[in-house]
């Protein structure tokens, strides 16, 4: 039982980096194609914005549980300022995409969700895993 | 009165070049705390990096005169800097037992550390109130 647990735990970043991955990459084709029909950023990339801040904050919960959990990063320092990154930055792009209300604010979102999958693997890197 | 340098295209440039000199000083921080005798050579060239990164997010976010003569030297010395660390990287990669953010032309950064100073220049020229592409 303790051992179908500690397994879950493991697995569980493994899906949702694929998740934040997946939805990083979505908004960046949103957002950057908005940008190439010289739109300004717009509900659905607040939207995109929103999932992909609770897909990264997911993911760095599951990190940090398994890392309580004992399974501890290679770097705590670089672990824990990607994570921070990661969670910060679509939301961090949002506002200063928000001062841009122009395509070139599209471009700011789409440049950061393209920033996050690597992040995602970074941490990857990171934690070992 | 020149357009300004820090919105449209421009904003693009302050957010990624704000991005990078957040990234660069922590990186740059965290190997000099924790491993500096490693490699202090590629450590400090990051340190450098990253005040660069900084002074020309500075001066673009500033935008007037002073801010854009502080963004072009920036993005000149940056230019060089990535090219003669990318060019000795490659020819004696013995010289940088650690990666600096310039090594390989910036390869582990995606070639952004290279591509992101013509940019800046490019940008500056362009905004500039006697240039000759005003679009």
């Amino acid at each position: 039982m303790r051992a179908v647990a500690a397994v879950n735990v493991a697995r569980m970043p493994a899906v949702l980096s694929t998740t934040t991955t997946v939805v990083a990459l979505l908004l960046a084709a949103v957002a950057l194609l908005a940008a190439a029909r010289d739109r300004a950023p717009d509900r659905v990339q607040l939207i995109g914005t929103v999932v992909v801040t609770i897909a990264a904050v997911l993911l760095v919960g599951a990190a940090v549980a398994s890392w309580i959990g004992g399974h501890s990063p290679r770097e705590t320092t670089t672990f824990l300022g990607y994570a921070l990154t990661m969670v910060l930055l679509p939301a961090g792009a949002w506002v200063v995409g928000r001062m841009e209300p122009t395509r070139f604010g599209s471009v700011i979102i789409g440049v950061a969700a393209l920033i996050v999958p690597v992040l995602v693997l970074r941490i990857g890197q990171v934690f070992g895993a | 009165m020149p357009r300004p340098v820090n919105t449209g295209l421009g904003r693009v440039l302050v957010f990624v070049y704000g991005l990078f000199a957040v990234a660069a000083t922590c990186r740059a921080g965290v190997q000099i705390i924790t491993k500096f005798g490693e490699a202090p050579v590629s450590y400090l060239l990051s340190a450098l990096a990253a005040v660069l990164y900084i002074v020309a997010t500075v001066g673009l976010v500033r935008g007037d005169e002073g801010g854009r003569r502080l963004a072009r030297l920036c993005f000149t010395v940056e230019l060089v800097g990535v090219l003669a660390v990318g060019t000795l990287s490659v020819l004696q990669p013995q010289d940088f037992p650690d990666a600096t953010v310039w090594s390989g032309f910036g390869e582990g950064y995606g070639y952004l550390p290279l591509v992101l100073p013509v940019l800046g220049l490019i940008w500056l020229r362009r905004k500039t109130p006697a240039g000759p592409a005003e679009a």
